[in-house]
């Protein structure tokens, strides 16, 4: 019994990390480190690479555009989407021009620009809401997305739309 | 002064970020890939500096390689559905990352 887990165990590990040569199954990758799923990567000819970074919540999908160069990572932009039934609306996005990427920095962007796509749904249809309202909705909105892929406690069910974000 | 530092086995490369300071040597950043046929894939990043620095030390560095190949491993197999022990995922990962450090000359 005991060789037969470590068997099974041993391909389900070669399929995730395989040698050199073979092929890998296609899994979306957690980064827990940064707190996002790891899609899109590209290569440029000048070998730099580029790759978006996902996290969300049940309402809101943050994307990140990071760049590789050398030792150092860039913030290329952050978009921020909501949902409209299954697919997905862009309602802010920020363009960085050598910026570094920082944890903090990123988590605060989002923040504000989760209060600015608020404060301008309320001004557009009029709706007179205090600032620490929308602050506090904000704050928690962006903390909903920051929940670790690997906590017990992670909704699964939002797994679910990770395969429609990849083909966004 | 900066510069990249990569251990590679055949199933994975340990990139490491260093700044040379003046008395010391700092490790930035930590990249692990893993890879897709010929390809590589970033699989986990890691990176200090600012107020929040580390000196480079190697124990420290290889304690967070295999944290961090673990944390990529466990997501991985929980978005599979499969069911590993931590002790079998822990010493995976350190066994990994251990191969990126023998000796490659013959």
């Amino acid at each position: 019994m005991a060789t037969l887990t470590k068997a099974i165990n041993k391909n389900l590990f070669d399929s995730i990390l395989p040698s050199f040569g073979n092929p890998r199954v296609q899994i979306p990758v957690w980064d827990d480190s940064q707190k996002m799923f790891i899609c899109d990567e590209y290569e440029s000819g000048n070998g730099h690479r580029y790759y978006r970074g996902i996290r969300f919540c049940d309402r809101i999908v943050i994307v990140e555009k990071v760049g590789l160069y050398h030792s150092w990572t860039y913030i290329d932009s952050i978009e921020l989407y909501a949902f409209n039934g299954q697919k997905m609306e862009l309602i802010q996005k920020r363009d960085y021009d050598k910026v570094f990427r920082n944890e903090v920095f990123i988590r605060q962007e989002s923040e504000q620009m989760v209060k600015d796509y608020l404060t301008g749904v309320m001004k557009t249809q009029r709706i007179c809401t205090p600032a620490e309202q929308i602050a506090a909705q904000a704050s928690e909105l962006t903390n909903g997305c920051y929940k670790s892929f690997l906590d017990p406690d992670f909704n699964t069910r939002l797994t679910q739309i990770l395969p429609k974000l990849e083909q966004h | 002064m900066y510069y990249k530092a990569v251990r590679l086995s055949n199933r994975l490369m340990v990139y490491y970020d260093l700044g040379q300071g003046y008395a010391y040597t700092f490790l930035n950043g930590i990249k692990l890939y893993c890879f897709d046929g010929q390809k590589a894939n970033l699989i986990a990043q890691k990176y200090w500096g600012g107020c929040d620095y580390r000196i480079f030390n190697e124990q420290f560095a290889q304690e967070q390689s295999i944290l961090m190949l673990r944390g990529f491993l466990e997501g991985q197999l929980k978005l599979q559905g499969a069911q590993v022990s931590d002790q079998e995922l822990t010493s995976f990962a350190r066994g990994m990352v251990e191969e990126t450090r023998r000796k490659q000359l013959a």
